[in-house]
């Protein structure tokens, strides 16, 4: 019998075409099956998945010191004294490193925000065990304002296409804007003599390259005399 | 008995004899994997059921003769050797055990297998015991002496059968590479190539598909393009995997390159009758990113390959490369386990990287017309690498040309574009396969 489709003769054991999977078609008349060439499949090896296994690995390896500073710290004060901040920050670099291998295709959009909102936890258990009061009015508008940049360049880079000189662009511009933003908070909040002292420098670098990279990417002939001078 | 031998005297032999892999297999052991080990399967089919008690006969006879293939995988302090196995395994049931799948443990017990299904006799090799060729010497001989004892046939020694009434000679048993080494090795750098993509069997299952095709056709057709039967194959295989990566990958830049490795054996090319590894390849490939290829340019690019690599200066240039990394004195006298972690990294890193598929041709298999009356057809099929999905073992006996798939995904693409494209120009191809019906929970061990 031949298969419809791949024009290849099928060999009497075959129910369908091994090629293509299209039913073997037999029109008018029954078709004997001669015995298979091969004895059913006796037995399954299951392929391991080794991710798993890393992970698991990989948490307990941060586990034990997380635990130990604890059970440490206790033993010594009696209390959580510094091993807040050590495991702490070991949960960061959990969360940062190895949260997002637990999935197969991390999407940075989702991890970047939540890698932001981790280091502003952190900052905020730091704030509070020390008996502060500057993590709202200032490390939460720096944090989130880091964090909003970043996650919309991420964003904007893997969803759009092209425009990434634009993209980069502006955002430089928005970081010389949070140098100052910075200064200006640490003046509020730790009462410092003068407002801006550094952070004019970091905004005219980070705004004069930002916007060469616009000019760059508004002017087509710019582009391609640079690119001709600079292409590896 | 026409095939009488002096069984007692070899039986009383009770040294067992001992040797070190050689060069080629060296990397096997150490680069196997929880479930994949490299074996490959030789297949007789005769015309008549096969009796097991008189294959277990036959086996017990022919082991003696073949003292590098009868042999089990041991553990030194600095490498693998293989030692004689005092008695010859007990044949199997192909129903028992999966099919070109030993575990690490059996072959700890015997490399090699032999088994039995309807008419048909096989035997499963690990790669670092012999290559096709030795596989194919011993195969025809246990055709042989079953033949004898079935059909009380009068076989003549000839055609690769060997006399199990003699012993093995030394250079049989020895490692060729070392002593048709060069001064210098070719450097072994080459450009990844394209990995065939699907979706693995979780259960390990092990697709087979088999082409019969008229060998002479495929010789009239080949000699059409001006090339012999090996490349002319090679190029449709190349043409397959190129239009896969061509649908899968759209941006030309990004394509790989589509290589085959071929197989060669070197006994041809020096003057070896070891019985152990003596095999080297060659990758002929074409770069898609260089532009469209058609199958004529694919058919020149594989021919004009092949002529140029195919000399001994060349081969021995490249095996010799291999040779001198064994020899290297940190190598040598790093312990096993810290071997095995190099060398497993290394054929991580470079070994299944550089070639798309391999396609494997051991050519016209002939046996005395004595034999060939009961033999009806012989397959190679070659197992599965670690991580390329797709592999294909060519031979072609009793004017039939015997093309075998194997594969560990899913996905039939790569056997489908092949065969329709030998179908689209005039062959005739008769398919046949261990499918099964669509998986309901394989059972698990």
């Amino acid at each position: 019998m031949y298969c419809v489709k791949c024009g290849v003769e099928l060999a009497d054991s075959e129910k369908k075409c091994p090629l293509c999977g299209t039913e073997v078609i037999c029109p008018g008349e029954a078709r004997p099956l001669s015995p298979a060439p091969y004895p059913p499949y006796p037995g399954a090896v299951i392929e391991g998945a080794p991710r798993s296994g890393v992970l698991f690995v990989l948490t307990v390896l941060f586990l034990i010191p997380f635990l130990l500073c604890l059970i440490c710290d206790r033993e010594i004060n009696g209390r959580i004294v510094w091993s807040g901040y050590a495991s702490g920050a070991l949960l960061l670099l959990y969360i940062l490193i190895v949260l997002p291998i637990w999935f197969k295709r991390p999407n940075p959009v989702i991890f970047v925000p939540i890698d932001f909102a981790a280091c502003g936890l952190y900052l905020l258990y730091i704030c509070a065990a020390t008996d502060r009061s500057w993590f709202l009015p200032f490390a939460f508008p720096l944090v989130g304002g880091l964090g909003l940049i970043v996650t919309a360049v991420v964003a904007l880079t893997r969803y759009t296409r092209g425009g990434e000189l634009f993209i980069f662009g502006g955002a430089l511009i928005l970081l010389g804007g949070m140098s100052v933003l910075a200064e200006f908070l640490m003046y509020l909040t730790f009462d410092k003599a003068r407002m801006f002292v550094w952070s004019l420098y970091p905004l005219s670098v980070f705004f004069l390259l930002g916007m060469m990279l616009i000019v760059i990417g508004i002017c087509r002939p710019l582009r391609e005399s640079l690119k001709k001078k600079f292409f590896f | 008995m026409p095939y009488g031998i002096d069984a007692a005297g070899i039986e009383m032999k009770q040294n067992l004899r001992w040797m070190k892999l050689d060069n080629a297999a060296k990397i096997y052991p150490a680069a196997r994997r929880k479930y994949w080990t490299n074996v490959f399967r030789l297949s007789v089919t005769f015309a008549d059921e096969i009796d097991p008690a008189l294959l277990q006969q036959a086996l017990d006879l022919t082991v003696r003769r073949f003292p590098s293939v009868a042999v089990r995988l041991r553990t030194g302090a600095f490498w693998y050797y293989l030692e004689q196995i005092p008695e010859a395994p007990r044949v199997m049931s192909e129903s028992s055990c999966s099919l070109n799948r030993m575990t690490f443990r059996s072959i700890r017990r015997c490399a090699f297998r032999v088994l039995y299904h309807q008419n048909r006799i096989s035997a499963e090799f690990f790669h670092s015991v012999t290559d096709g060729n030795g596989g194919l010497v011993f195969v025809k001989t246990l055709a042989a002496v079953y033949a004898r004892l079935r059909y009380g046939a009068d076989i003549p020694c000839e055609e690769g059968i060997l006399d199990v009434g003699e012993e093995a000679t030394e250079s049989e048993l020895e490692d060729s590479f070392g002593r048709y080494d060069s001064p210098v090795g070719a450097s072994r750098r080459e450009d990844n190539a394209y990995c065939l993509p699907g979706s693995r069997e979780p259960d390990g299952f092990l697709h087979v598909t088999t082409g019969i095709l008229d060998t002479d056709e495929v010789l009239r057709l080949a000699k059409a393009h001006g090339t012999t039967l090996t490349v002319f194959l090679a190029a449709v295989m190349m043409k397959a995997i190129y239009e896969i990566q061509n649908e899968r990958v759209p941006d030309p830049r990004a394509r790989e390159s589509v290589r085959i490795l071929i197989p060669v054996n070197l006994r041809k090319l020096f003057d070896s009758d070891t019985m152990r590894n003596f095999a080297s390849y060659i990758t002929p490939g074409i770069d898609p990113k260089l532009g469209e290829y058609s199958f004529e340019e694919m058919v020149s690019v594989i021919h004009h390959s092949m002529a140029l690599e195919l000399n001994p200066k060349k081969m021995s240039a490249k095996f010799t490369a291999n040779v001198r990394s064994e020899q290297s004195p940190i190598l040598r006298v790093m312990p096993l386990f810290l071997k095995n972690f190099a060398m497993k990294m290394v054929y991580n890193c470079v070994g299944e990287k550089k070639s798309s598929i391999c396609l494997s041709n051991l050519g016209a298999v002939r046996l005395p017309e004595a034999l060939a009356a009961h033999v009806r057809r012989i397959d190679f099929v070659l197992g599965v690498q670690a991580k390329t999905p797709c592999n294909c073992g060519v031979c072609s006996y009793g004017g039939k040309l015997y093309i075998n798939f194997i594969r560990n995904i899913r996905e039939s693409e790569l056997e489908r574009r092949f065969f329709t494209e030998l179908r689209r120009r005039g062959l005739h191809i008769l398919i046949e396969s261990n499918q099964r019906e669509e998986r309901h929970g394989a059972p698990k061990i």
